[in-house]
């Protein structure tokens, strides 16, 4: 079982080959043509905050953590995060961007740096999701923790969230492109099984 | 949110505990024909998730690098070799003392860079 979402605001044509599901642990499969043009892609992977103003793919794959994208086509800047955790580190973490607060924090200032402007920047929120092969950790909701986190730190930034993927039981991969703010998903319902 | 860490390593310490335990029986037979290497897969790929979420980086490493190695044979594309029981039973026994580890110090342990070397060297082989 596998999909192909496409979270954007303008038509679906550059979506192709979909991949077999027993494949898709393996994080170098191609879900969509990537090299196709000359984008620099950039692996996001937990606790990881990118952005650029260059033309990119962003890419990471999510279970229960979660990815904003961050984007501003007007001043062509975006970014993505990859965190965690909801909320802020304890006194001892060494990795604070493994966070959300830290993490979010992290990605505005980097986008900022860069030249986007808080009014125009919108975002794209993906992952949250409960997996099913943790019954221990299911119980304390992290995922939609994280969503809910998420979507709170944008909304107290007054920022628009123009599109999510978020929740249900599917890990996702996400390849999001921050000069165009356009993203794809994959979402991954029986991985390993 | 330091409860939520707490819950969190809660329930953690006792996934991971069943998990290795789960690992050392599927391991422990005389006929390797018999192991059940589709649920030392999952089992890993479940296990490396947790660490991760815990930052307990080291031992998800170990853990990816085990069950990268075993995709193939998963798939049929390898046979299961000797040697990778071998290894896999060390992968195994340094998983549980990376554990006790982490159960005394909640830190992450220390890694195991040979082991993953002799994991990737036979991941090689099997290209």
């Amino acid at each position: 079982m596998s999909s192909i979402k496409r979270s954007s605001s303008h038509d679906a044509s550059a979506v192709s080959a979909e991949v077999e599901a027993e494949n898709l642990v393996i994080q170098h499969e191609v879900i969509i043509d990537l090299h196709q043009d000359a984008c620099v892609h950039e692996h996001v992977f937990l606790g990881g905050v990118h952005a650029t103003r260059k033309p990119a793919r962003l890419i990471t794959i999510l279970g229960s953590c979660v990815a904003i994208c961050l984007y501003d086509t007007k001043n062509k800047v975006g970014g993505m995060n990859h965190f965690v955790l909801p909320g802020s580190p304890p006194a001892h973490e060494s990795d604070h961007l493994r966070w959300a607060d830290t993490s979010i924090a992290e990605l505005f200032i980097k986008v900022i740096d860069l030249g986007a402007s808080m009014q125009s920047l919108q975002a794209k929120v993906f992952g949250g999701a409960q997996l099913a092969d943790r019954p221990g950790l299911a119980e304390l909701k992290i995922g939609e923790r994280n969503i809910n986190h998420a979507l709170q730190e944008l909304s107290d930034r007054n920022i628009v969230v123009s599109n999510r993927c978020v929740g249900g039981s599917a890990g996702r991969k996400i390849v999001f492109e921050p000069h165009t703010g356009n993203a794809w998903v994959k979402e991954f319902h029986r991985v390993i099984h | 949110m330091s409860e939520l860490l707490e819950l969190l390593w809660e329930a953690f310490k006792g996934e991971a505990h069943e998990q290795l335990e789960s690992l050392e029986q599927a391991m422990v037979v005389d006929d390797k024909t018999t192991i059940d290497v589709a649920h030392v897969f999952r089992t890993l790929h479940t296990l490396k998730g947790s660490c991760a979420m815990m930052g307990f980086a080291s031992m998800e490493t170990l853990a990816y690098a085990a069950e990268t190695m075993l995709d193939p044979v998963r798939n049929g594309a390898r046979t299961f070799s000797d040697e990778m029981v071998v290894v896999l039973r060390e992968v195994v026994a340094a998983l549980k003392q990376q554990m006790d580890d982490v159960n005394k110090t909640r830190a992450n342990p220390e890694p195991q860079p040979l082991l993953e070397q002799r994991l990737r060297k036979l991941m090689e082989e099997s290209q």
